[in-house]
């Protein structure tokens, strides 16, 4: 992924972002660090998005839509699973060496729930990707001009609100 | 509820719009598509519009002498329509306590009308008062965009100083109550010490012949005994005990002992007995009769902390007295007398009619000083307090308790002083 990103954006160094992101990465999951966790992941979007830019402003040839769909939504799939076995790991640790017939029961539940959460993540990431090439398909036969700046913005503002609508329906915000 | 990441992704989503506009690309503005796609699926798949779980906890037992161990009890059920893939359950817990069986934080699924029982464990803390929870329920959909909580409110538990075995000291104040007790009310009545003699008079209970003086006199006499009634005693704590540093913590918790054994002892004699704590933190439990007040005052025990008084000993216990007990009651002082106004205190109450007993644990002499400075420092604390116990001794029992002696020996060899007062 960080390969494709055009060699002037990252000054030619892809190979030692890469080193120093999957590293951090590695780190943070090998010791239980959150932080440095999912700061690898963020730092992955981050590269993702940026590069696309990147690519724009400098004018190399743009990747495959779905290509770019798939690698935006892996790292979001495992940013979220990671979340997940860090989780797993926390808690995993805590109950180590506790061998009362609640504490094992405990055990029981928390391995089913890290199994349930992944299955339930790949399914709903899957489902996610499926449902976004099937609409990128669909937007291929229409065809919409963006030349004019207030037509555009005016889709960006509905896109807004059908994104704000998706997030809040039938939720209220976090107090 | 949306979560704070459902927000961050929206942000995220929103930047990526304003960018695509901004270039423009719709490539990148394709990768709001799947972000969409997971609000929507998380929304309507992870998580029911309407969670319906029912929550509880309870700590058992949730008050202790501190020789069992504890364990809280969580309850959960899930009364939802559909299964709740990730739930976390989190028991606020203090960080003195070392759970030995179970975790605070519970990740778990509950499936359809499911019911969870889970049981935490750990050994009985030290004295005190310890909030366990709230326990706070928390079901989120798989990427925990949203999130449904239930909590249930915090319980506490109190670990009571355990009351010692021991014998009565002689209180004779000269308040008495009309029931039947323990302390000798100088009049004829029901008791066990004798009073006496009279002629034997026809309904006499004839196993109260004394046929010894009977004999000697030619006529039937009796042994008539002294009535033993009840008192009204107020206990108070001093808490004060910052002097003394290395002797500090084991000086105090020898005070809370005395106080709760001493409270036990009276309650269980049939007296009315109320407990003042004095210090940096005050309490006061007002005179009552019974086994519940036992643990009212227990209860007040447990929350004692060492630290210097904020106001004077000698206000607070001459105030509270007349409030809350008759006149000519019986007192008892618990205290290291590191404050000497308290001598001013007692003066009065004695003054007005009250018999005041103080129990004064003495602290273990340190093995070493650190200077010479510090030693000095020490022995003048000790003459000042030796002062102290001086002035008292003229006006009321004294009692010292050295460390590694019980408290009964102490308290039984307790003698009625006889004030000196010089008006």
């Amino acid at each position: 992924m960080i390969f494709e990103i055009p060699s002037t954006v990252l000054f030619g160094l892809q190979v030692p972002v890469v080193l120093i992101v999957s590293g951090v990465g590695l780190f943070g999951m090998l010791r239980g660090e959150e932080i440095l966790a999912r700061g690898a992941s963020l730092s992955m979007i981050g590269l993702v998005i940026g590069g696309k830019v990147a690519e724009d402003v400098l004018g190399a040839a743009a990747p495959d839509t779905a290509v770019l769909l798939v690698q935006f939504v892996a790292v979001i799939f495992f940013m979220e699973a990671s979340r997940v076995v860090l989780s797993f790991n926390s808690e995993d640790r805590e109950l180590a060496g506790k061998r009362d017939e609640f504490s094992v029961a405990l055990k029981k539940r928390l391995v089913e729930w890290t199994q349930g959460q992944l299955v339930s993540q790949a399914r709903i990431i899957i489902i996610a990707l499926g449902l976004s090439l099937v609409l990128l398909i669909v937007g291929g036969f229409t065809s919409i001009s963006v030349n004019q700046l207030g037509f555009s913005a005016g889709l960006v503002l509905v896109v807004v609100v059908v994104l704000l609508y998706l997030v809040t329906n039938r939720r209220e915000p976090e107090r | 509820m949306f979560t704070r990441k459902a927000s961050t992704y929206f942000a995220l989503a929103t930047i990526i719009l304003v960018l695509a506009l901004l270039i423009p690309d719709w490539q990148l503005a394709t990768l709001v598509l799947p972000l969409a796609s997971l609000f929507f699926l998380s929304n309507v798949w992870g998580l029911p519009e309407s969670v319906k779980v029912r929550l509880s906890h309870q700590v058992i037992p949730n008050d202790s002498f501190g020789d069992e161990d504890i364990r809280v009890r969580i309850e959960i059920s899930n009364e939802s329509n559909r299964k709740l893939g990730n739930v976390e359950v989190h028991e606020l817990i203090p960080d003195t306590i070392n759970l030995e069986r179970g975790v605070s934080r519970i990740r778990t699924q509950l499936r359809v009308l499911e019911k969870l029982e889970v049981q935490l464990g750990f050994p009985s803390p030290t004295r005190g008062h310890y909030p366990v929870g709230p326990v706070i329920l928390r079901a989120r959909d798989p990427f925990e965009l949203y999130l449904v909580e239930a909590k249930a409110d915090s319980e506490v538990l109190s670990i009571m100083p355990r009351p010692e075995r021991i014998r009565g000291a002689e209180l004779r104040p000269r308040h008495l109550g009309p029931w039947p007790g323990t302390i000798p009310a100088r009049t004829l009545g029901p008791g066990m010490e004798f009073y006496n003699m009279r002629g034997y008079v026809s309904g006499d209970d004839p196993k109260r012949i004394n046929w010894k003086a009977s004999a000697r006199h030619r006529r039937l006499i009796i042994n008539e005994t002294e009535a033993e009634r009840v008192t009204d005693v107020m206990i108070v704590l001093d808490t004060d005990v910052t002097f003394y540093e290395a002797a500090e913590a084991e000086l105090f918790e020898r005070g809370v002992r005395a106080a709760a054994s001493i409270a036990r002892l009276l309650l269980k004699q049939g007296n009315r007995v109320g407990m003042i704590l004095q210090g940096e933190e005050r309490g006061i439990v007002a005179p009552a009769f019974g086994k519940r007040h036992e643990r009212n005052i227990l209860f007040l025990l447990a929350a004692a902390m060492p630290g210097r008084a904020v106001i004077p000993t000698d206000y607070v216990v001459a105030l509270l007295a007349r409030l809350l007990l008759p006149a000519r009651a019986q007192m008892v002082i618990i205290s290291s007398l590191m404050d000497n106004t308290i001598v001013g205190g007692i003066r009065g109450l004695v003054t007005a009619g009250y018999s005041v007993l103080v129990l004064c644990p003495s602290p273990r002499d340190p093995v070493r000083f650190d200077s010479e400075s510090e030693e000095v420092a020490y022995r003048m604390l000790m003459l000042e307090r030796a002062n102290t116990l001086f002035a008292l001794e003229k006006i009321c029992s004294v009692s010292q308790w050295p460390l590694g002696v019980p408290l009964s020996i102490v308290l039984s060899k307790v003698r009625r002083a006889r004030p000196m007062i010089r008006v």
